[in-house]
């Protein structure tokens, strides 16, 4: 059917992509007292963009039999719109691609039986669940255009997530797998949520912050993604417009790694069919990369192939796999005076990503004196700046902890933020 | 369909229902005055939900093969564990065709990118993204009790997101316009783009806010939010259920200052307009505190049917793949008798917060937090300089006695609601409110 599709685009527009993608998911709902809702989705979307007297235009409909529909809708946006001097063509097939490692075959071969199993043996474990959904699934997708790119793939994925009740205290966990969720993630999640109990208020002041390895990923993963976003920094909206700029301390490097094998976000190509590459973002506390589409690498002369795509939308400037390089000291609590432990915030998804100023309540977090862990806190909030945060950054663990998305970060203890307690 | 239900039926299923959703819609979204995106979407779903042997199962798929649907959703329903016994189900029958003045589809396209780029015009600053969309959408659900619903709804959308920039500094501020109406939403949309300039702009002179308790008024979109996250949630049955709220055992019971009333209502053209809700039952207004007594919770037909009440047409899915589960439709705070005057006189030192950057709570121990884009500080009854984006954090219960000050300016505004992985367009309002005492976050 694609090649009815690229021979059809051929005859009606100078230049032309197609993008295809299928969801299979099942989805298991479930509390303590076993699975209550079990639901199965099957969807697809076909979006063409086509390039039609220097203009383009972009539909989208669900089904690849709708496919002329689909042209002919696009043509009709594409003339509708104004010349586009700044497309130079849809992406131009890489060099050579790079063979990822995506071993699935261990959650390809899971049963729906293993996955009643699997959620009975959550349920047996002595703790409240208020609400818990399992999710297997697998994507497939197709980019073809007429620049020669013909690209593939599928990729299988399961994820967890479940809040879980000790007396007055809940927390809400996750993760995303491409193999078999285990029961061990599980049962740490159980203890952490127990570790609640005896919460105490704290006086405001202002000291050390241990992120722990999820929220610190929380908290740069927004902000992170716009400022380094080449769309951004083409329409100077990034704080980060300068490559080579010593912006963070010196302790911190990020990468982004989508030829990492068998992550979540692993990938030989993005969403345009581009090869991936694995880059630093930032090296030392220095901007090193940006990241880019097609269209905006072109303008500033740079190669795309970081673009992700939902289906119906074009392709869109995100991150893949992230790992930040660990430090030297492995237990870092035992390097703070007086500080908190923060392992969950609430309402990191508000925090303004282009000032990047946060103003957070504490969900599980713990005051830390002389070394060590004393209680947990009760009605605290932190408060200040991102980028004034990663400025701050005095440690960072020896120990990196795969976060649930593929994203590999140790814990982060930073100075001088201000911490509002009584 | 029909043949469908009674091929369900001799499966064994004691309840089928049938839907189907064709969606089209057109977006055009500009960054300055150049077009970023023109581009149109088509997309149709179809669903079966069935009770077979008293468990839950639902199928969907772009594929119109309900008979295959149907073999899907038993086979899902089986896996269960929990049994249920479905009762007030929806037997009504209607057609609703969502009013407006201009249809989006009688304007071309050409126009419509034309009102932009002279939007776009307005530029002040640093950049300015404008998006505009309108959807137009054909709804149908048939269930086995006799129930045959159509929704014809049309709905526009208009979103404005500016940047100041000031040496290295960059500020930003948006607002989002969206309703089940046609083509004249767009009035509003140049006051819209002057306003959040005016906001951005002014937010790079902003000094940061001191953090600590403070009494603090909350402008009608930070006051609907509250009332959202802070109330809503709380209500939701599913949370009751699930043992899961700071309102479990507290129906009829006093909540919250005496003079603080609260509802949900589907029947008002906002954005959070239910006619009848995804099981079938009809959109309605729910009062969920009077007067500081909680008086009820929002319902879909499943909660309803465990908890053996009445449903309150509050069963909402993001799309027909699903699960309906508990939501709000237009929540707000109903209006007081106070004057916003009155309440900025009445506070020594504090602050007033505006608008909405979104929230969280934690409906178990009733943690919340809120943020503001903006807001003034308040100093001996007067309003003095602006302060940037601070939170509001608190225990619900401990909170909603604290609200003691109502004023009589209720408005409503167009929102998202994100629950249990499906997001549902909501509305939430309020007139100004003034809180006795709230932790805001700040600088220490």
């Amino acid at each position: 059917m694609i090649n009815e599709i690229k021979a059809y685009a051929k005859s009606k527009v100078d230049s032309y992509e197609i993008f295809f993608i299928e969801n299979n998911i099942n989805s298991y709902d479930f509390n303590k007292d076993g699975i209550n809702f079990t639901n199965t989705k099957n969807s697809s979307a076909l979006a063409i963009r086509v390039f039609l007297n220097n203009r383009i235009g972009l539909a989208s409909v669900d089904t690849l039999s709708k496919y002329k529909d689909c042209v002919e809708t696009a043509i009709k946006i594409a003339k509708l719109n104004k010349k586009d001097e700044k497309f130079k063509s849809f992406a131009k097939p890489s060099e050579s691609y790079k063979k990822v490692q995506v071993n699935t075959k261990e959650l390809d071969d899971l049963q729906k039986e293993d996955i009643q199993k699997f959620i009975r043996e959550i349920i047996k474990q002595d703790i409240g669940i208020t609400e818990a959904n399992y999710l297997k699934g697998s994507i497939k997708r197709n980019i073809v255009n007429s620049e020669g790119i013909d690209k593939e793939d599928t990729s299988s994925f399961n994820s967890l997530s479940i809040e879980l009740k000790d007396w007055e205290n809940s927390l809400s966990f996750s993760t995303n797998n491409i193999f078999p969720i285990k029961i061990k993630e599980v049962q740490e999640w159980i203890e952490r949520t127990k570790n609640l109990k005896r919460k105490k208020e704290i006086k405001s002041f202002k000291g050390d912050i241990l992120f722990s390895e999820e929220v610190f990923g929380d908290l740069i993963s927004a902000p992170l993604t716009f400022n380094l976003s080449g769309e951004n920094i083409f329409y100077k909206k990034s704080k980060l417009n300068q490559l080579d700029k010593e912006v963070f301390s010196k302790k911190l490097t990020i990468r982004d790694v989508p030829l990492e094998p068998n992550k979540i976000s692993t990938r030989s190509f993005d969403s345009e069919g581009i090869a991936c590459k694995n880059i630093n973002l930032i090296k030392n506390g220095v901007t090193k990369n940006y990241l880019f589409d097609s269209y905006y690498g072109n303008l500033l002369n740079k190669e795309g192939g970081n673009t992700f795509r939902t289906g119906s939308s074009s392709p869109i400037i995100g991150l893949s796999n992230l790992i930040i390089e660990p430090g030297i000291k492995k237990d870092l609590i035992k390097e703070m005076d007086k500080g908190i432990f923060v392992r969950s915030l609430m309402g990191v998804h508000t925090m303004d990503q282009v000032t990047s100023n946060f103003s957070l309540a504490v969900y599980e977090g713990f005051y830390i004196e002389k070394g060590e862990i004393k209680y947990p806190l009760k009605d605290c909030m932190i408060a200040g700046n991102l980028f004034e945060l990663l400025n701050n950054i005095t440690e960072i663990s020896k120990d990196q902890k795969d976060t649930g998305d593929g994203w590999l970060i140790p814990k982060i203890l930073c100075k001088g933020i201000s911490v509002i307690g009584e | 369909m029909d043949k469908f239900i009674k091929y369900a039926e001799e499966q064994g299923c004691e309840f089928v229902e049938i839907k189907g959703d064709k969606i089209l819609s057109n977006s055009i979204s500009l960054e300055n005055n150049e077009v970023k995106e023109l581009a149109t979407k088509q997309s149709n779903l179809f669903s079966v939900r069935v009770l077979h042997q008293h468990k839950l199962g639902l199928a969907s798929s772009n594929k119109s093969d309900i008979k295959l649907l149907v073999d899907q959703a038993i086979a899902c329903a089986k896996v269960n564990d929990q049994v249920i016994d479905l009762s007030y189900i929806s037997d009504l029958k209607g057609v609703v065709t969502t009013k407006f003045k201009i249809n989006p589809r009688s304007i071309d396209l050409e126009e419509k990118k034309k009102k932009l780029l002279n939007l776009a015009k307005l530029k002040k600053i640093q950049s300015l993204n404008l998006t505009y969309r309108d959807t137009s959408r054909e709804y149908n659900l048939i269930n086995s009790f006799g129930c045959d619903l159509k929704f014809n709804d049309v709905s526009t959308t208009f979103i404005a997101i500016a940047f100041a920039k000031k040496n290295n500094l960059i500020e930003q501020a948006w607002k989002i316009e969206r309703n089940h109406i046609g083509y004249e939403l767009m009035e509003k949309a140049e006051n819209v783009v002057k306003k959040v300039m005016t906001t951005a702009s002014s937010l790079l002179e902003a000094k940061q806010a001191k953090g600590g308790n403070f009494p603090v008024i909350a402008d009608q979109k930070l006051g609907g939010v509250f009332c959202h996250e802070a109330v809503g949630h709380a209500c939701e049955a599913d949370a009751i259920l699930q043992k899961n709220s700071v309102f479990q055992n507290k129906l009829n019971k006093m909540v919250a200052n005496e003079k603080l009333s609260i509802s949900d209502n589907g029947t008002i053209i906002s954005n959070g307009w239910v006619p009848f809700d995804d099981d079938g039952n009809r959109g309605r207004k729910t009062l969920l505190i009077k007067k500081g007594i909680l008086t009820n919770y929002l319902h879909s037909l499943e909660t309803a049917s465990i908890m053996k009440v009445q449903p309150t047409g509050n069963g909402r899915a993001q799309d027909l793949s699903s699960r309906v589960i508990p939501r709000m439709t237009a929540t707000y705070i109903e209006n007081g008798d106070s004057k916003f005057e009155e309440m900025i006189q009445e506070v020594k030192n504090g602050y007033y917060l505006k608008n909405s950057a979104g929230g969280q709570v934690n409906p178990t121990n009733g943690e919340f937090l809120f943020n503001s884009v903006y807001g003034y500080k308040i100093e001996g009854g007067e309003l003095k300089e602006m302060v940037k984006k601070v939170s509001l954090t608190g225990i619900i219960l401990d909170i909603l006695p604290k609200i003691c000050l109502i004023a009589k300016d209720l408005k409503l505004g167009s929102g998202s609601c994100g629950k249990s992985g499906q997001l549902v367009p909501v509305a939430d309002g309020s007139p100004h409110i003034l809180i006795e005492s709230a932790k805001v976050g700040g600088a220490a």
